[in-house]
């Protein structure tokens, strides 16, 4: 009916035809299925004619290639039969237990109530058997055949269906287009069809996909143990349980069958999986890709430094032979070591002393970004996250990245220490340095030692960012003896300091708390504890408040104020909010798909925004007092960041956009220096127009 | 903890009467009754009645519920007719059995299938990957009957390493390494299915969980990746990972039908198979009956094993 | 003032949780605890809260996608609250919905045109061809190409996906909209073209609004009328100017001060301690109480009523006859590029 859907079926086609696996799978499965449908018009012995005279002929006899059995039959003939009735069995019960099961599964979610209690209960009493036992129980009933173990067969897999099928309906009836739909009129049928049975499909198929090879498995062992299909009729379990009593004089009586299970078996689990990998959204989406340890670095850029590094030693050798780090090199382990790199600028204590305006040398910095440029490599895009990203700490300041969601303040925040993720993520070009010291391509061991020891983050969810089965207290006190030599019992007290510090009430009571016991505001004081942990010289916070409540975030926002005025940390901030950076921030650099447009004082951003970007997104936030104003939005959409374009990349929604700006890169080029640590910068070509 | 036991305890008792009930009318829907199963087919009319009256079977359907339950509660689960003897001591005789091939099996399940599963995670796209699931994909589509026979061939009758059968009493004269002697070929055959799907499983969540952001969190504390995978990620796999120990515990149990077949192992599914085939309906019953009440209590203890893990689940 | 169209009277939301095995049943949770609001033709009234206070759980409640405990909802005249079938589908031609997620309110497997005709189908009784063509002038109505009509939900933005929510709750011509949180998922700039949006379509159309944010700027920007919600109830209410120029109440006070902005750069020193205490259990008198910085001994003995102080400004606190001047100095003359000015 409509264009848009071949598209996206054609695309999981094409993802499911990219697995190679799958489709080894399905062409085993198309081979056996026509082998068996055909088995009528194929040119075959009948397979249930008994002929004593040639009992147990291996295979490559004369007119039985596969040999017979102990009563003369045609092996191969048994084997074909035997299959299409083994399909057949396992597909018809696959379609009951799917039917039944996913009708039980989705009226008892959307339903919910004693309807979702009652028919719940009896699946449970049902999941209450081992699974094969009921099975047996059944049969006992209805006595041995084929039919009455299809029927054991469907009913035992019956709760599988419902409790999968409920589950995903559960959390799809929450889901806000169910109310859209009653709210457009629908009733509950229609709800339930039309709605919620397109979106159960993917799980129901793939409940199919896993148990269709366990139905066939069963259907096949009870006819082994003689439950299942009588004689003479040919079912591969019951070859196979007839081929026991002659296993030790004609192995291939049992073995053949048993293979002819395995193979199909397999082959329905590779479409199965295949198919999983198409319909599982969470799948879809790459799920199942762990990232490394650390951000990958591009092959050539690490060569490059490489090479500058053995350069540089060269050169430092002649002007200052001693100076060194305490980090460990990429060969120790990370075991013992502790305490800091010895030796650094930090403690020659001038690092906050140079004024304003003298621009300090790199190694008196405690984190210096030059012309990051991170990507994030895909099948079929690159996506440049980042790009020429360049930024200054000095000693005690705070930095302010600010930016619209996707404009990369992130992933630049995570590329510091090799944290976004591998892959897709690779850093390209550029560099970050902690002192001087090089992080970019640095051994992971350096990584390690910095991360959350000189370098430390609070991340923006601290629901999800705690890992929900440890309790805070020993989250804190992870971090202390990661890098300090202490005890436990040492780094437990220290993590009940550092809850006092961060300000939580009874902080002795509630350190055997887990994250799930805290409110919002308190797991993300947990956060900052764990970051202020071993005094970094670096506090990287990505959005720590953008998921609290204004109150609460009043209240981070403080203690992240105190905090740093008290221990003279560096703070890099990060946030979509103006009014919450000029909170804690001097310094303000401005994102834009992937590139800083802007950048100077808090003070001088706020008054006289100079990029186009940076004033219009200023004037389009709505402030308490400003009633009824007449907002002038920005239009359109920030760019793809896989496909950008030549020229500026806002140039398709600014309204200062003339030729020039499409045609080359715009660079970001100094407007006036003076800016608290650092110049005033623009990535405009127009900028110098812009008059007070 | 221990009221979650004691809470998990009392919601045991209406499941234990639920099974009772089905197991009950499972068997009335047999045509026939136990009288008629008792005195065969060429049972007089009066000796029919007479046995009906004995049995209680004259009574009401609901009356006689109560009286089959009262007697299993008293431990009376009635009298094989094939082998003459109380279809109790029958079953207990043969739960150790049973028991034993499970209970290996289950363990070799999950210290390999977890094994299996983590490694393929961590190596994720290398070799050590791709050979641990394609084992675990053959794994979980083999016919464990068809296992067992042809492990059979091979290391018991070709290579002769081990029994091809004759484990007839748990406490037979040989010790214990004569049992594990005859256990190694049933319990690794029993294991495998269950080897794959937890090892599947395993290596699914690890890669999930590896994804999430507390996993980042540890890394920007400078963890090695050691404490990163054992501890922080590993962890969070359990969670996952217990709940279908459960129900794997419950294919083992199951599957033991088929591998006490083929091994002549003398346990409980074995028994089944024979009183099935013989219809001998209390014998089918009473197996039924115990086995689901030891996997009731199986199923306590994984959710009690989840509690502890995860400290989201309150009383 | 003529008759309200929307009056909330007395509403109430308990949710209980089950009873347990061993142990009491648990106190439920009160959401939303004894609610009185009016809607005027041609209003928009803006309520503020923070997470938990009970707002959204008061706007469905008025659309009746959940029953309230007790109370009325009144639409011209009759209660509404306990409709069922095809009265309650009356009741959708007239009062639609926003949601607040644009991308989870929008069947990942419909076609725009089939989320856009649905309502027109079910609720006026077109037939398709006549629902499809109406459509098409939807998509118009909120500044999207008909094009758009064939794709799935996934192939848009967030800021478009809203759209379209808000084209299917037009598509019936309903005098008011209730909108819950539309523009808090949203980037600041799409926010505001969004809010451009809704303010021209409540012009243009004649709409009353029942407007749902923790934003208190996006509300002052959007309503003429303002309640403020904590822990369930409404704690004052009143003209946005009234309410955000001279609060009476404690709270609203403390919200204002909470915002962070350029000019301040020392956050005020009325800030909120402690965390919103558990709605199942809330504390006794008024349930700002444990949290405020005026508390007095009456506070925590009985709970103040919202008292009108005039001018429909009303306030639930025993003190908001005495109000202290607002903390955060009105924000007058902040139109921040008026500094700046482009030549050439
Ligand atoms: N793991 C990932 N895979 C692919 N793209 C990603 C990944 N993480 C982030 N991105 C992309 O990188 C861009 C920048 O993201 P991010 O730094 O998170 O933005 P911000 O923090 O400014 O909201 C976005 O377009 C985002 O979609
Ligand atoms: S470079 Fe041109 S398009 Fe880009 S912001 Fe400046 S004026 Fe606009
Ligand atoms: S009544 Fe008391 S506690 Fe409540 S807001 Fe007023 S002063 Fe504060
Ligand atoms: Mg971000």
């Amino acid at each position: 009916m409509s264009g848009s859907v071949r598209p996206r079926f054609g695309a999981g086609l094409r993802r499911f035809f990219y697995n190679r696996l799958a489709v080894v799978g399905l062409g085993i499965l198309i081979a056996i299925a026509a082998v068996s449908l055909l088995a009528p018009i194929l040119p075959l012995a009948h397979p249930n004619i008994t002929d004593l005279a040639m009992r147990i002929m291996p295979p490559g006899t004369e007119g039985h290639v596969l040999g017979t059995d102990q009563l003369g039959r045609d092996i191969l003939s048994r084997l074909i039969w035997g299959t299409r009735i083994s399909l057949a069995v396992g597909l018809s019960a696959t379609a009951i237990a799917a039917i039944i099961g996913s009708l039980i599964g989705i009226v008892s979610a959307f339903y919910g109530g004693v309807i979702d209690n009652t028919l719940m209960r009896g699946i449970d009493m049902l999941m209450a058997f081992p699974y094969i036992l009921l099975a047996l129980a059944i049969v006992a009933v209805l006595g041995p055949g084929l039919f009455n173990a299809l029927i054991a067969i469907s009913v035992v897999n019956i709760p599988f269906f419902a409790r999968n099928v409920r589950g995903a309906t559960v959390s799809l009836v929450r889901l806000e287009y169910i109310d859209a739909a009653r709210l457009s009129g629908k009733n509950n049928f229609k709800i339930l069809f039309g709605e919620l049975l397109p979106n159960v499909m993917p799980v129901i198929v793939i409940t199919i996909s896993t148990t269709v090879g366990w139905m066939i498995l069963e259907t096949a062992g009870l006819s082994f143990l003689g439950l299942g299909a009588q004689p003479p009729t040919p079912d591969l379990g019951s070859m196979l349980g007839d081929g026991r009593s002659v296993i030790l004089t004609a192995p291939h009586v049992a073995t053949l069958p048993g293979l002819v299970i395995l193979v199909l078996v397999i082959g329905i689990n590779l479409v199965g999986d295949g198919l999983r990998d198409v319909l599982d959204p969470y799948l879809r989406a790459g799920a199942l890709v762990s990232p490394r340890p650390a951000t990958e670095v591009d092959a050539k850029l690490l060569a490059r430094k490489r090479a500058e590094k053995a350069d540089d030693r060269r050169a430092g050798e002649s002007e200052d032979g001693n100076r060194k780090t305490g980090a460990p090199g990429g060969a120790q382990s990370d075991g013992g070591d502790s305490g800091q790199p010895d030796g650094d600028a930090q403690s020659d204590g001038d690092g906050s002393g140079h004024s304003d305006g003298g621009a300090p040398h790199i190694s008196e910095l405690p984190l210096s970004v030059r012309n990051l440029r991170t990507w994030f490599w895909q099948r079929d895009a690159q996506i440049h996250a980042a790009d020429d990203v360049s930024f200054d700490l000095p000693k005690g300041r705070a930095l302010g990245i600010m930016g619209e969601s996707g404009s990369g303040k992130s992933v630049t925040a995570l590329s510091v220490l090799g944290l976004v993720p591998t892959p897709p993520g690779r850093i390209m070009d550029g560099s970050v340095a902690y002192y001087g010291e090089e992080l970019v391509g640095a051994p992971l061991e350096k990584l390690r030692f910095y991360r959350g020891n000189r370098i430390a983050y609070i991340f923006q969810n601290p629901m999800t960012s705690l890992n929900p089965l440890f309790s805070v207290g020993e989250q804190i006190a992870e971090a202390v003896r990661r890098h300090q030599p202490v005890t436990g019992e040492e780094a437990r007290a220290k993590a009940g300091e550092l809850m006092d510090m961060v300000q939580i009430p009874d902080a002795r009571r509630r350190i055997n708390d887990y994250p799930h016991q805290l409110s919002g505001g308190m797991r993300q004081r947990i956060g900052i504890a764990i970051a202020l942990a071993n005094d970094p010289d670096v506090i990287i916070a990505d959005e720590p408040t953008t998921a609290l409540d204004v109150t609460i975030q009043a209240q981070i926002l403080r203690l992240l104020e105190d905090l740093r005025e008290r221990y003279g940390v560096s703070l890099v901030f990060i946030s979509h909010d103006f009014g919450v950076v000029s909170a804690v921030c001097e310094r303000i650099v401005v994102m834009y798909a992937g590139e800083i447009v802007e950048s100077g004082s808090v003070e001088e951003i706020y008054r006289r925004p100079l990029h186009p970007y940076t004033r219009r997104l200023m004037a389009c936030v709505p402030k308490v007092g400003s009633r009824g104003a007449e907002m002038d939005a920005i239009p359109g959409l920030p760019p793809a960041l896989d496909r950008l374009p030549a020229g500026c990349r806002f140039a398709d929604r600014c309204d200062m956009a003339i030729e020039a700006c499409t045609s080359a890169p715009v660079p970001l080029e100094e407007h006036a220096n003076g800016s608290p640590f650092g110049a005033r910068e623009v990535r405009c070509i127009r900028a110098k127009e812009v008059t007070v | 903890m221990y009221r979650y036991i004691a809470r998990r305890l009392v919601m045991m008792v209406p499941v234990l009467l639920g099974i009772s009930i089905i197991v009950f009318f499972i068997m009335e829907l047999i045509p026939g009754d136990a009288a008629q199963a008792i005195l065969g087919s060429y049972a007089t009319p009066e000796n029919l009645a007479r046995v009906r009256r004995e049995l209680g079977l004259d009574q009401p359907l609901v009356h006689r519920y109560f009286i089959w339950l009262g007697n299993i509660l008293q431990g009376d689960l009635g009298r094989s007719y094939i082998l003459q003897r109380p279809v109790l001591d029958e079953v207990l005789d043969r739960l150790g059995p049973t028991m034993l091939l499970a209970g290996t099996s289950l363990m070799l399940a999950a210290l390999f299938g977890m094994f299996a599963g983590v490694v393929a995670a961590i190596k994720q796209f290398r070799w050590q990957d791709g050979l641990l699931t394609t084992v675990v994909l053959i794994g979980i589509s083999t016919p464990s009957f068809w296992l067992g026979l042809m492990l059979t061939l091979v290391f018991a009758v070709e290579l002769g390493w081990f029994p091809v059968s004759g484990m007839s009493r748990v406490v037979g004269g040989g010790g214990i390494g004569d049992i594990l002697h005859h256990l190694v070929l049933p319990s690794v055959s029993l294991a495998i299915v269950a080897t794959g799907v937890i090892a599947r499983l395993t290596r699914s969540t690890m890669l999930e969980v590896l994804r999430r952001d507390f996993i980042r969190s540890a890394r920007a504390k400078g963890l090695n990746e050691r404490s990163v995978i054992l501890k922080h990620a590993y962890k969070n796999a359990l969670v996952s990972i217990i709940p279908v120990l459960g129900i794997q515990t419950g294919f083992v149990i199951g599957g033991a039908v088929y591998i006490e077949t083929v091994f002549q192992w003398p346990g409980i599914g074995r028994m089944l198979v024979g009183a099935i085939q013989q219809r001998d309906i209390l014998l089918v019953q009473g197996g039924v009956v115990v086995i689901a009440a030891l996997y009731v209590i199986i199923n306590l203890i994984v959710d009690v094993l989840q509690s502890v893990v995860d400290p989201r689940i309150t009383v | 003032m003529s008759e309200p169209v929307l009056s909330i009277r007395g509403v109430r939301k308990y949710f209980s949780e089950r009873r347990r095995l061993f142990g009491s049943t648990p106190p439920p949770i009160q959401a939303v605890q004894n609610i009185n609001l009016d809607l005027y033709s041609g209003d928009s009234l803006g309520v503020v809260g923070e997470s938990g206070c009970g707002k959204s759980t008061l706007a469905r409640t008025i659309v009746g996608i959940i029953p309230p405990t007790s109370g009325e909802i009144v639409y011209r005249g009759s209660d509404i609250a306990s409709l069922k079938g095809r009265e309650r589908r009356e009741i959708y031609k007239h009062i639609q919905f926003v949601f607040q997620d644009p991308t989870s309110s929008l069947n990942p497997r419909k076609t725009v045109r089939e989320i856009l005709s649905a309502p027109m189908i079910e609720l006026l009784g077109l037939d398709k061809r006549e629902a499809e063509r109406r459509a098409q002038a939807l998509m118009d109505k909120v500044n999207m190409r008909p094009e758009f009509l064939d794709r799935h939900p996934h192939e848009f933005s967030g800021g478009q996906a809203q759209r379209i929510g808000i084209a299917r709750a037009l598509a019936t011509n309903p005098e008011v909209l209730i909108l819950d949180e539309p523009v808090s998922a949203l980037d600041v700039s799409i926010q505001a073209q969004i809010l451009q949006l809704l303010k021209s379509l409540k012009s243009d159309l004649g709409l009353t609004y029942l407007f749902i944010s923790h934003d208190l700027a996006v509300v002052d920007n959007l309503c003429d009328r303002v309640a403020v919600m904590y822990l369930g109830s409404v704690m004052e209410e009143g003209s946005a100017h009234r309410i955000f120029d001279n609060p009476r109440h404690p709270y609203t006070n403390v919200l204002l001060a909470s915002i962070p902005h350029p000019d301040q750069h020392e956050t005020t020193s009325i800030r909120l301690s402690g965390d919103l205490p558990n709605p199942a259990d809330p504390p006794p008198g008024c349930p700002f109480q444990p949290r405020c910085y005026r508390a007095t001994a009456q506070c925590s003995q009985s709970k103040p009523a919202l008292i009108d102080y005039g001018s429909g400004h009303k306030a639930a606190c025993f003190y908001a006859d005495a109000p202290e001047p607002p903390p955060a100095a009105p924000l007058e003359s902040q139109a921040v590029a008026e500094t700046a000015d482009v030549s050439g």
